[in-house]
């Protein structure tokens, strides 16, 4: 069992990879759970949990790899790590808490991390599954850093989560240098979206450069500065939003709130430093002369729960996804589930090589599918609409209508479409050039007039109409007889 | 040697290397069976062929014991089933019970004869002829037994020109007693292995998978397409793929082929037989319903 835990394929190591990623998020959010307990009883530092939590995960996953390739039903496995790991769990957990809030969330954690294990252990380098994971360990991340917004353990946290985006990234690197599915949306994406999210790249990069290595005031200053940028637009529209609910509703409503949210955060303050409230918790807090301002109180109310809706759409959606896919994968015949990644793989490369032609192929197969993508949208444009259960076949003679005089570069380009998209993900970078080419040539040529073509012609007055010669075609080709 | 209908040898040729079995349907006289006799002489393999009749015993498929009086024991007499290429001519004119031995040997490749059962040459293929339009003296192949064939094949009538070019061709001598086999059959199962490597992309089994499952619900349709029926088109997209020198299958592939693969797997129910619906309307539907995986901008 033992040996099967360090594979000799690359695919396999990969995953590894991404699992220690994965668990190593996740074992934040875990550990904030602990953090949420009153410090009076917590007997250990954050980071040792953590640890903790991280090596649990990690060789639950790896031993449930490991099952993976000896057959043991699904079940007796769960079992029989769900009989030896938690009272391991629950021991060691114990050590770290004297008190029974802490013992019970001990045995919470175990649970979860028993079945977050497993799962990450059975889980496959789909960029699905790797992207689902993601979201899943950053919404948590999102959500423990909205209740507990500490700049110092927010490093901590938002760092791991970049962990978790670089593992997204090799998983989806993988899948490319797999010739899974890739798609040329990433590239037609809108320049303000490629321009937001390499925004939140840097600023999650910077904080997680000052957690990790920084770890100075100078960095933390960019980083502040990096977030308000981000958040001032954030601001600006939340402002608006509640300057109209000022004027809308009645200041009764906004005072109630206020003291209500001040009661609420009384209380958690007297939670976390352990010491119970002398009398009425407000007029404590009033003598103190620590009155929190009830707008912004309001304005954290409201900005919290927008968040928690966000997030729960978050999860939501990707729960969908998740049962979605797991119905569809239920209802495919046997034969037509993907095998194990690593089983597939059965040409063994050069790592180092082989991540270095990843980007040029992923680069080259996706640029010849934007250039086949806009080449119908040009054909749309002239009239020659594709139809959505038109096969690029199916669509060819249209196409060659549409682009006149090149009938030999627009078969080539949908040729190399079809062997990028459907099969294997050109090599050369000079396929990609003689495509670009092809393209170049055929962008170039003119709509047809009226005496050459009169149907394009019609076209140009009914655009949205599908071309009647890839009607024919198309049932031409399938229905014979 | 079939003059014109060469979309009808490809299907055929599809079947041979998906290891699945043919049924070939239509009018009397348009070419079944030397089509059938064409595709097992092309292969060095060994060939069979049982007549279809009402007197048909399920024994004179699989093969009889016999009481050897020399030897003194009972002695088992192989009987056609025992081939590479089975041609079973006017399948529906067997009686059901002839009929359904036919029906283990098509899907579990092996035998039952006196409680012992026995594997089936390597590889096997029945290729089962049938009249459509004759109903009087005959029995209606089963649904289960008709979704164990891989594909339906239907040859249709020749055009003039191609008439023209038959009479040419048989005019001095039968082709068919010249044809020589052009493969031996181990090359066949290694042939058979190596079109379970054509990769179908994952977009392209989806598609393949939405336009089964459509089929299932559809109006009029009181049996949809099986999951047997689902594979059986993944791997002729596979085959189709290799017969046209490419290593990965296309949505092209699956469309092609819907009508040979998946036509006869639907039942209708009574009331679309009694509106003139049928199977191929439902396959047009669920088609023209189905996008294709092709990116857009």
């Amino acid at each position: 069992m033992l040996a099967t835990l360090w594979p000799s394929d690359t695919s396999s190591r990969l995953h590894l990879v991404t699992l220690v990623a994965f668990a190593g998020v996740e074992a934040v959010v875990f550990t904030s759970l602990y953090t949420t307990l009153p410090s009076a009883v917590r007997q250990a530092s954050d980071e040792t949990v953590w640890v903790l939590l991280w090596f649990g995960l990690m060789v639950l996953a790896l031993l449930r790899r490991a099952a993976s390739a000896i057959s043991t039903s699904p079940q007796q496995v769960r079992v029989v790590y769900l009989i030896a790991y938690i009272p391991l769990l629950l021991v060691c957990l114990l050590l770290l808490t004297n008190d029974f809030l802490g013992i019970a969330l001990a045995a919470l954690m175990a649970l979860v991390l028993w079945w977050r294990g497993l799962s990450l252990g059975q889980s496959h380098l789909y960029p699905q599954s790797a992207r689902m994971h993601f979201w899943w360990g950053l919404g948590l991340v999102t959500a423990l850093l909205a209740f507990d917004f500490k700049l110092a353990r927010m490093g901590l946290l938002i760092g791991l989560a970049v962990l978790g985006l670089l593992a997204l990234i090799v998983s989806q690197l993988n899948a490319v240098a797999q010739h899974n599915d890739i798609s040329p949306r990433a590239l037609t994406r809108p320049a303000w979206r490629k321009a937001l999210g390499l925004v939140l790249l840097v600023a999650f990069g910077l904080i997680g450069l000052d957690a990790v290595l920084l770890n100075s005031e100078a960095a933390a200053w960019l980083v502040r500065g990096v977030l308000a940028l981000i958040l001032f637009p954030i601001g600006l529209v939340v402002g608006f939003l509640l300057w109209v609910l000022q004027r809308m509703l009645p200041t009764s409503l906004f005072e109630g709130l206020g003291k209500a949210l001040q009661l609420l955060m009384q209380r958690l303050n007297a939670l976390e430093q352990a010491v119970p409230p002398a009398g009425d918790p407000v007029e404590a807090v009033q003598k103190s002369g620590q009155l929190i301002d009830p707008q912004m109180m309001l304005l954290g109310g409201i900005l919290g729960l927008i968040a928690v809706v966000l997030l729960a759409l978050l999860l939501g959606m990707g729960l969908r996804r998740a049962v979605k896919r797991r119905r569809e994968v239920d209802a495919m015949p046997t034969e037509y589930i993907s095998p194990d990644d690593d089983e597939g793989n059965a040409v063994e490369e050069d790592a180092p090589s082989r991540l270095g032609n990843t980007f040029s192929r992923w680069f080259a197969a996706a640029t010849i599918r934007l250039i086949y993508a806009r080449m119908a949208h040009q054909a749309a444009k002239r009239g020659y609409d594709r139809k959505p259960t038109q096969t690029t076949q199916e669509f060819l003679p249209a196409l060659q209508q549409a682009f006149p005089t090149a009938e030999a570069d627009v078969r080539l380009i949908s040729d190399a479409y079809e062997a990028a998209h459907y099969g294997q993900v050109p090599d050369t970078a000079a396929q990609l050039t003689t495509i670009r080419d092809a393209w170049e040539r055929v962008r170039r040529i003119q709509p047809a007039t009226n005496n050459q073509q009169p149907i394009a012609n019609n076209y140009a007055i009914r655009p949205r109409i599908h071309h009647p010669a890839t009607q024919q075609h198309s049932a031409r080709d399938c229905w014979q007889r | 040697m079939i003059v014109g209908k060469d979309e009808a040898v490809n299907i055929a040729l599809i079947a041979l290397l998906c290891d699945g079995h043919v049924l070939l349907e239509d009018m009397p006289g348009v070419g079944k069976t030397t089509l059938a006799k064409a595709l097992a002489r092309s292969l060095n393999a060994s060939f069979k062929r049982i007549q279809g009749a009402p007197d048909l015993l399920p024994s004179d498929i699989t093969g009889v014991s016999y009481f050897n009086q020399k030897l003194q024991e009972f002695e088992f007499r192989p009987g056609p089933i025992f081939a590479n290429v089975l041609l079973v001519d006017e399948i529906n004119r067997a009686t059901p019970r002839a009929q359904s031995a036919l029906l283990e040997a098509m899907q579990e490749r092996q035998a039952t004869m006196d409680g012992n059962t026995m594997a089936l040459p390597k590889p096997f293929l029945v290729i089962a002829t049938q009249n459509p339009i004759e109903l009087e003296g005959t029995f209606p192949l089963p649904e289960a037994q008709i979704d164990r064939f891989f594909a339906r094949i239907k040859l249709g009538y020749p055009t003039e020109a191609e008439e023209h070019q038959l009479l040419q061709r048989f005019e001095r001598a039968d082709p068919l007693a010249q044809l020589q086999p052009v493969a031996e059959a181990n090359e066949l199962l290694q042939m058979q292995d190596a079109i379970r490597t054509i990769r179908v992309e994952r977009s392209v089994s989806d598609y393949l998978i939405k336009l089964c499952r459509k089929t299932r619900g559809a109006t009029g349709a009181q049996l949809g397409v099986s999951p047997r029926g689902t594979m059986a088109l993944y791997r002729a997209a596979q085959a189709r793929a290799a017969t046209q020198g490419r290593d990965f299958a296309t949505p092209d592939d699956v469309k092609r082929l819907v009508p040979y693969v998946l036509l006869h797997r639907i039942v209708l129910d009574g009331q679309a037989r009694l509106r003139n619906r049928n199977a191929e309307e439902i396959l047009k539907e669920a088609l023209e319903s189905t996008p294709t995986p092709v990116d857009s901008v």
